[in-house]
């Protein structure tokens, strides 16, 4: 049963230091991510859906090992990442913008080599072989090779970057908003290829958006974030038709999608969205959400399972449940 | 009988490059009623922003207004001197950008900007404009006014700072309000917000807003009519609901399909084949048609002209003159 | 609108041709052998045999000032090797890595600077004893400072991109990403400092030669050229002011291609 979830995370914890300008000691801290646990299976396409400074893009860099001042565990196909030797063949990360996730002064075939020659595979012939493989597989031609960044479109480099991705084979790929910066039709193009890729190789991914309609097209499972926490998962669906948390009521009813004749209730909210500046004790939630108790202020809510189905989950981290 | 607030004819705007002038607007016409709120959508490089700015008289220096005609309530706006437009921009036309970092002065309080607008325009006294700015800041939807009104840009957060400068629109209770992507660069719940202030500015004080976004759903929520346009041209135009529920063109059809929603999951989006053609090379016909899936030989050949399909509902397609032919015969 | 051709690339290039033609023939067809004295030719004015004239030892000036431009060369080449050098290898441990790493690089930078360039050099070379070499290190350790600054501060930029951060996901090492990665994406403002780096090597290595200081004699220094001539303004001011209009063109030469360089990557 465990040997099929290719990611498990485990209350993990991150705490920023905001530089101060000594260079002795450590600044005020902030915590980007708290108690975050969650599982991801072979092949699943795992969302993960919350707005800017909410840590989705630190979870996601966390996983993939940029970021190594972490607590709590990342277990990746069964190894736990800090003694995992090779993890750059386990798993890849796709970033969000086209025009610098490509080295400005290489060639595209040098790009896509590259993964291959920092692990010594194959000769220079049998590398260029994989490269023009990739190459096909992500919808490009060999020509490809020789071309600059620059010379490329947003949609072409941002395929680039996926088959860069893809050249250590790795059976797990973090999407960070890989089609939020790109045009609408060029964003089908991308999830088209992405879903592909999906069927043909088993990937299972982590698929990181701000946009409610783009992970529910995408996704199995969804994870919603909200200053560090996730404050509610379950089935796509689930959460899109019976959203629980404050939170994900807000944002479900404000995703405006192309055939909505009705007026939602949405929460009419005055302040923004802030990543809590220290460790606080409650609720995260609790200066915007019109249903706080007495005890929001005080504890610190965990993740309950409010499902009926005994097969699937829906966890919620909230004090009404 | 609503008037024609805004009434552009025959548009083009040019872009001087190293060697040569193009176009990136090629002849548009279309017209905004009094107290409409129109949409432009269309994608990256279609000519949607230059438009805009065109109207404002903020086009860069390397692009100019090559043909067409600019007529805001009955005023000429093409080739109009500086004097004369200077009294329009921010009293009776105002502009709403999208980078809420970029559009403010970082070494000026709120209230002095806000306020700024008013001194241009009007002849009140200090207190009497500080007056003014508190209470505009209040309909906008900020708390504490008072306090905001001796903050510092960066003091806010972006929704709010965006609501600053909605603020600096609307003092003066302009005719016509611009808004160039305002809400792109804002989280999804606030970006719904700042719509739902757009919408409220519209019903109380009857301003006629033009919205220009790549982002269908935004326009779906707030705009009343929307003009699609493609690479310099307009190639649709109606009431959004209609638009949305009925597209015609092709184009339109390929780009409400390409968007990801729930009844979709589990089918291919749908992808348009091509890309968009660079503004250097010279079209010949109808600007899609190297994309679409529906052309005959008349396509390649001469630019099919907007006609009037339904109300309100234009189109620039032969398919559809062929469609109601087909219709018409018999 | 017109092409606009790039005027200063243009006239860079002209100026430092010449010096540069100036050098070849030096190389392969010198009139005269430059350390040959012939006191019964001193002080000619230029004309056809000489065509610079001649020096107070009746050296032909022509055949010096070819000469000394080679010297000059030589030791603007090696400074601006041995300052890039040393500079791109601490500016981009110090930018890259940063911490105490990068307080420690910049303190030495900033020891290095805080002395005029001049003064710093007169002293190593004092120490060090004169001659070509001993220049070209004490001009060299001057150079550093500036290479390792334009470097670290490009990248402190380039390391929070996504193709660096792209190319740890991918196994590579710090070492790797800093040269293989990064690096190569500095050379445009590399390239500039580079040119500006010639100039004023030429200029230094003439002024500590001006002051005595730089190339033994009788090895032929512009620089040291235009303090002999000096004393014999009055008599036979050509000597001057030809040696002095090389140094010039050279200078600016260089200056202009810098300038162009700048152009070229602004857009």
């Amino acid at each position: 049963m465990w040997d099929d979830l290719v990611l498990e995370v485990k209350n993990l914890c991150k705490i920023y230091y905001n530089q101060n300008s000594s260079i002795f000691g450590k600044g005020e801290p902030k915590e980007v991510l708290r108690d975050i646990s969650f599982n991801i299976k072979k092949g699943e396409i795992f969302g993960l859906v919350g707005e800017s400074g909410c840590g989705k893009s630190t979870l996601g860099r966390s996983i993939v090992g940029l970021n190594k001042d972490i607590e709590g565990q990342i277990i990746i196909n069964g190894e736990e990442q800090k003694h995992i030797k090779n993890l750059s063949e386990k798993v890849q990360i796709i970033f969000q913008d086209p025009s610098s996730s490509l080295n400005p002064s290489k060639k595209i075939g040098w790009i896509l080599e590259e993964p291959l020659k920092i692990h010594k595979i194959g000769n220079k012939k049998q590398r260029i072989l994989k490269v023009n493989e990739i190459l096909e597989i992500i919808g490009l031609d060999s020509s490809y090779r020789d071309r600059y960044p620059k010379e490329l479109s947003g949609g072409q480099r941002q395929r680039i970057s996926i088959g860069s991705a893809l050249m250590l084979r790795p059976n797990l790929i973090i999407a960070d908003e890989p089609v939020s910066a790109l045009d609408v039709s060029i964003q089908a193009q991308i999830l088209n290829l992405l879903q592909d890729l999906h069927e043909k190789f088993n990937l299972a991914y982590l698929f990181i958006s701000h946009n409610l309609d783009v992970i529910y097209y995408m996704c199995d499972r969804v994870a919603v974030m909200y200053a560090g926490e996730i404050v509610e998962l379950a089935k796509v669906e689930e959460i899109y038709n019976n959203p629980l948390h404050p939170y994900t009521k807000a944002l479900v009813g404000s995703s405006a999608p192309l055939d909505y004749q009705n007026d939602f209730l949405v929460n009419k909210i005055n302040s923004e969205n802030t990543v809590t500046d220290v460790l606080e004790e409650g609720c995260k939630y609790l200066k915007k959400c019109p249903y706080h108790k007495s005890i929001c202020k005080i504890n610190t809510v965990g993740m309950k399972n409010v499902s009926s189905s005994s097969e699937e989950e829906h966890l919620v981290r909230c004090n009404i449940f | 009988m609503a008037q024609e607030l805004l009434s552009i004819k025959n548009l083009s705007i040019g872009i001087n490059g190293i060697n040569e002038c193009n176009d990136v607007v090629n002849g548009i016409s279309f017209g905004i009623k009094n107290g409409e709120i129109m949409g432009i959508v269309g994608e990256s490089g279609c000519g949607k922003s230059m438009t805009a700015l065109s109207i404002m008289g903020l086009l860069p220096k390397n692009a100019m207004i090559r043909e067409g005609s600019i007529l805001f309530n009955g005023i000429e706006l093409n080739g109009i001197n500086k004097e004369e437009l200077r009294k329009i921009q921010g009293k009776d036309i105002s502009i709403v950008f999208q980078e809420p970092m970029t559009s403010l002065n970082p070494l000026i309080t709120i209230g002095k900007q806000v306020g700024e607008v008013l001194k241009i325009h009007f002849k009140f006294t200090k207190l009497e404009r500080k007056t003014m700015v508190i209470d505009t800041l209040k309909k906008v939807g900020l708390k504490s006014p008072e306090e905001l009104y001796d903050y510092y840009p960066h003091q806010l957060s972006g929704g709010m700072r965006q609501r600053v400068i909605i603020a600096m629109a609307i003092i003066c209770r302009p005719k016509l309000i611009i808004a160039d992507e305002p809400t792109t660069a804002l989280d999804v719940t606030v970006q719904d917000k700042i719509l739902d202030l757009l919408k409220e500015i519209n019903r109380e004080f009857k301003t006629t807003i033009l919205f220009i976004s790549h982002d269908l759903a935004v326009i779906n929520k707030l705009c009343d009519n929307v003009v699609v346009m493609y690479a310099g041209d307009i190639v649709e135009e109606g009431i959004t609901r209609n638009i949305f529920t009925n597209p015609v063109h092709e184009y339109t059809k390929g780009l409400i399909g390409s968007i990801p929603s729930k009844e979709k999951k589990g089918k291919r989006l749908v992808n348009i084949k091509g890309k968009v053609p660079s503004i250097t090379i010279k079209k010949i016909g109808c600007v899609f048609a190297p994309r679409c899936d529906n052309t005959t030989d008349q396509c390649f050949l001469e630019k099919p002209q907007i006609i009037e399909i339904g109300y309100r509902h234009k189109v620039a397609c032969y398919s559809t003159k062929r469609d109601s032919d087909i219709n018409n015969v018999g | 609108m017109k092409k606009r051709n790039n005027w200063n690339l243009i006239v860079g290039y002209v100026l430092t041709g010449f010096i540069i033609l100036l050098m070849l023939i030096d190389v392969f067809c010198a009139p005269y052998n430059p350390d040959k004295m012939n006191v019964a030719e001193r002080f000619q004015a230029p004309n056809i045999r000489h065509l610079l004239g001649t020096d107070n030892f009746g050296r032909d000036i022509f055949s010096r000032i070819i000469s000394g431009i080679k010297t000059t060369f030589f030791v603007a080449i090696s400074t601006v090797a041995f300052g890039t050098f040393f500079g791109v290898i601490f500016g981009g441990i110090a930018g890259y890595i940063g911490g105490w790493i990068d307080e420690i690089i910049m303190r030495v930078n900033d020891a290095i600077l805080a002395f005029p360039g001049i003064i710093l050099a007169l002293v190593i070379v004092t120490v060090l004893g004169q001659g070509k070499y001993q220049i070209v290190l004490a001009l060299g350790i001057i150079f550093v400072p500036s290479f390792s600054r334009i470097t670290r501060s490009e990248f402190l930029q380039l390391k929070d991109q996504e193709f660096v951060k792209s190319a740890k996901v991918f196994g590579a090492n710090p070492l790797r990403i800093m040269f293989v990665h990064i690096l190569p994406n500095t050379y445009p403002a590399l390239l500039s400092a580079i040119t500006i780096g010639f100039s004023n090597a030429v200029l230094s290595e003439s002024s500590l030669s001006f002051l005595g200081f730089g190339v033994k004699p009788p090895e032929p220094s512009l620089g040291r050229m235009l303090s002999e001539a000096q004393g014999y303004l009055f008599n036979a001011p050509w000597y001057a002011i030809t040696t002095g209009i090389v140094i010039v063109i050279t200078v600016l030469g260089f200056n202009f291609i810098s300038e162009g360089i700048r152009k070229v990557y602004e857009r």
